[in-house]
């Protein structure tokens, strides 16, 4: 695993690309900071973190096209598949390399809030940290995602695509959340809609027709139950699904001084679970 | 040693690789041949690990590598088709890190990627950068990334593809020398090595066993020399002298009860006629044949005894591995229109290993939702299909 984390890293470093990434998080967080913190006066570093977070899904999907399609691409995957080690060594060395490669600016930038304590009226270093550790966590649960995407195809071109379209729809969700309509039985229709695709996703997955179709003749059933027994609970609910999926934002509340712990969980859980992810993607395909 | 098990590998309903089984023993250099697409690879790149089977075991040392993937590839040193280099690594460097990866410990790693840079030859070349090499030293660093580790089985997927006549006959003697390194170690330690080709002289200069596989089934496996005896069953001799065909007939008259004559002047030069004599096996007529010709004055230009040659064998074994399968792709096809014909559906071995995978698969599945291979679109609808009839 440290081989891999190691040749990894080195990797990124031996070319250009780390060497980008590292230095277009800089050049936000120096271009925000100025802009809020300097121009602005405003004693948040939070703020200027938040900001560039909508940046990531243009970012991140760089740092990970090429993590499993390059080797796919290449057959050296043939070489890491074959050596005495695990499928999830192999992915958790991938992973931490490219965390390793987002960690960087996120150090460095661990400085800013010095500079405002030391230079600034007021400054709130607690507040800054807990917001810069919390974005470190999205940065590395997206990065979790990209490598999932990266795993499912030979091009680096498709995996990067793929990648910043789920993490910019995971962006906007929140907006679009307001244009989804409220009433209640609208919602249970939106529901058996979505029971609908993912019984045609889970259909093309299984290649089994009575066990898709019982999953999804469970789910309608369920809604159709469950709104028989209590409609209310229906009151906006894909909008309020939408806004728990578009994770991301909750950076705000770290700004806003809460430690929300939920948000944390939910951070870490969404890592492990795209980890899971490749890993299975990758031994799927070793099936097939 | 190795143990291959009923080994099956399907895709969709295409088998890449047919129930295949054999056993290799320690100290000795194997040979795969096949023409291409015959599944020499896929049998490799399971035995290796890089793909499952769809049934079948293999068992290195006696650690499957379905059950215990990691204790069996501890053993085993695989140069693929290409050569999975690192191209934005020096040679070093990449030997250094397969190393690593191969659980290489500290100590022991830069000795072992000397020795193993000092045997390919690669001094010269191990600062540079392999995305500079040549296809011949990229060859040989894959070869050499596989001797790292020690490991007791060497697989060589088509290690002289693509390399100049000089670079063939280092790799060859490479090979060799690597199957005799292990001579000082007790027997059941000793490396082997299990190379594959669709060039007949290639592998019978280097192996001391032949495994022959055409469309994924494994049609013979034995030594260079019992397959030559074993389908070396007649005596032919050609003979070529100046005379006409019909004067030939009348002085060979005498072995007309023995052997069988077939006349083939066509592309002999005028006035010279060609005859090929056909006896039972260590007939041993060849001076009996020269006095007969001898004594009427016949010139005799030319007279030899015609033993097969391996790769007379290897062709003829392929034409007939060919016959059987289109024969046998006949059958199926035949089976299905049947079996979608009627109602009553005979359970073949094939639905219930699909049914497997299916299983595996469907565990994994829910959380992927996303990329199917082309080739299991297929099997969907063959599943209904198949689903719909039992019901």
């Amino acid at each position: 695993m440290i081989a891999i984390w190691k040749r990894e890293l080195k990797s990124y470093f031996d070319d250009m690309l780390g060497y980008f990434i590292v230095a277009a998080f800089l050049m936000l967080i120096g271009l925000f900071f100025s802009f809020y913190n300097i121009e602005g006066s405003y004693a948040f570093f939070a703020y200027p973190i938040c900001a560039i977070a909508s940046f990531m899904s243009a970012l991140i999907p760089l740092l990970t096209m090429r993590s499993f399609s390059e080797e796919r691409r290449s057959k050296t995957d043939q070489l890491l598949l074959t050596a005495p080690i695990s499928v999830w060594k192999i992915t958790l060395g991938k992973y931490l390399a490219m965390v390793s490669v987002f960690a960087i600016p996120v150090l460095i930038s661990c400085v800013y809030p010095v500079v405002i304590y030391l230079t600034g009226s007021y400054a709130y270093p607690l507040t800054d940290y807990t917001t810069i550790l919390a974005f470190f966590l999205v940065g590395a649960s997206y990065i979790a995602i990209g490598m999932f995407f990266s795993s499912l195809t030979e091009s680096q071109i498709i995996a990067a695509i793929l990648a910043f379209g789920f993490m910019f729809l995971l962006g906007y969700l929140r907006d679009l959340s307001d244009k989804v309509p409220k009433e209640e039985w609208k919602n249970a229709v939106i529901l058996i809609l979505f029971s609908v695709v993912f019984f045609v996703i889970f259909f093309k997955m299984t290649r089994n027709f009575y066990v898709s179709f019982a999953v999804f003749a469970v789910l309608c059933i369920g809604v159709a139950i469950a709104y028989h027994v209590n409609p209310d609970m229906f009151y906006g609910s894909v909008s309020q699904i939408m806004r728990s999926v578009s994770y991301g934002e909750t950076l705000y509340l770290f700004a806003n001084n809460i430690f929300d712990v939920t948000s944390i969980v939910l951070y870490l859980s969404v890592s492990v679970f795209f980890i899971f992810l490749t890993i299975q993607s990758i031994q799927k395909r070793r099936y097939s | 040693m190795i143990e291959v098990k009923n080994l099956v590998k399907r895709y969709g309903l295409i088998p890449a690789v047919d129930d295949i089984s054999f056993t290799l023993q320690p100290g000795k250099i194997y040979g795969f041949l096949g023409p291409n697409g015959a599944g020499k690879s896929t049998t490799m790149n399971i035995m290796t690990g890089y793909i499952a089977a769809t049934s079948g075991d293999v068992r290195i040392n006696e650690y499957s590598i379905m059950e215990d993937p990691e204790e069996a590839k501890s053993f085993i040193g695989y140069l693929p088709e290409i050569p999975p280099v690192y191209p934005d690594m020096t040679v070093e460097e990449y030997l250094r890190f397969v190393a690593e990866l191969k659980g290489v410990k500290r100590s022991e790693r830069k000795g072992q990627v000397d020795r193993a840079i000092d045997r390919t030859r690669l001094n010269d070349y191990r600062r540079r950068l392999i995305r500079n090499l040549s296809k011949g030293y990229r060859q040989r660093v894959g070869l050499a990334q596989a001797l790292l580790g020690h490991p007791q089985f060497i697989i060589l997927d088509e290690p002289t593809v693509g390399l100049d006549p000089k670079q063939i006959l280092e790799i060859r003697k490479l090979i060799r020398e690597i199957a005799i390194s292990g001579a000082d170690v007790p027997k059941e330690e000793r490396p082997i090595v299990l190379l594959s080709s669709h060039i007949m002289q290639e592998v019978s200069a280097v192996c001391d066993e032949i495994l022959i596989i055409v469309h994924g089934r494994l049609i013979v496996m034995d030594t260079p020399e019992n397959l030559i005896a074993r389908y070396h069953v007649k005596d032919v001799y050609e003979i070529e002298a100046r005379c006409t065909e019909e004067r030939l007939i009348e002085v060979l008259a005498p072995f007309k009860e023995m052997a069988e004559f077939d006349f083939d002047s066509n592309d002999m030069p005028e006035g010279i006629s060609k005859v090929t004599l056909t006896f039972p096996k260590n007939a041993d007529v060849a001076e009996l044949l020269f006095k007969t010709l001898a004594k009427d004055g016949i010139p005799v230009r030319q007279l030899k005894l015609v033993v097969p040659t391996l790769e007379d064998i290897f062709l003829q074994l392929v034409a007939k591995a060919d016959e059987e399968f289109a024969a046998r792709e006949e059958e199926r096809m035949k089976n299905e229109k049947e079996k979608s014909g009627t109602d009553s559906f005979v359970v073949t071995s094939l639905p219930e290993e699909e049914a497997e995978i299916m299983e595996e698969d469907e565990t994994e599945a829910e959380d992927e939702a996303d990329e199917i291979p082309e080739a299991e679109d297929a099997d969907a609808s063959e599943e209904t299909k198949e689903g719909g009839d039992e019901t």
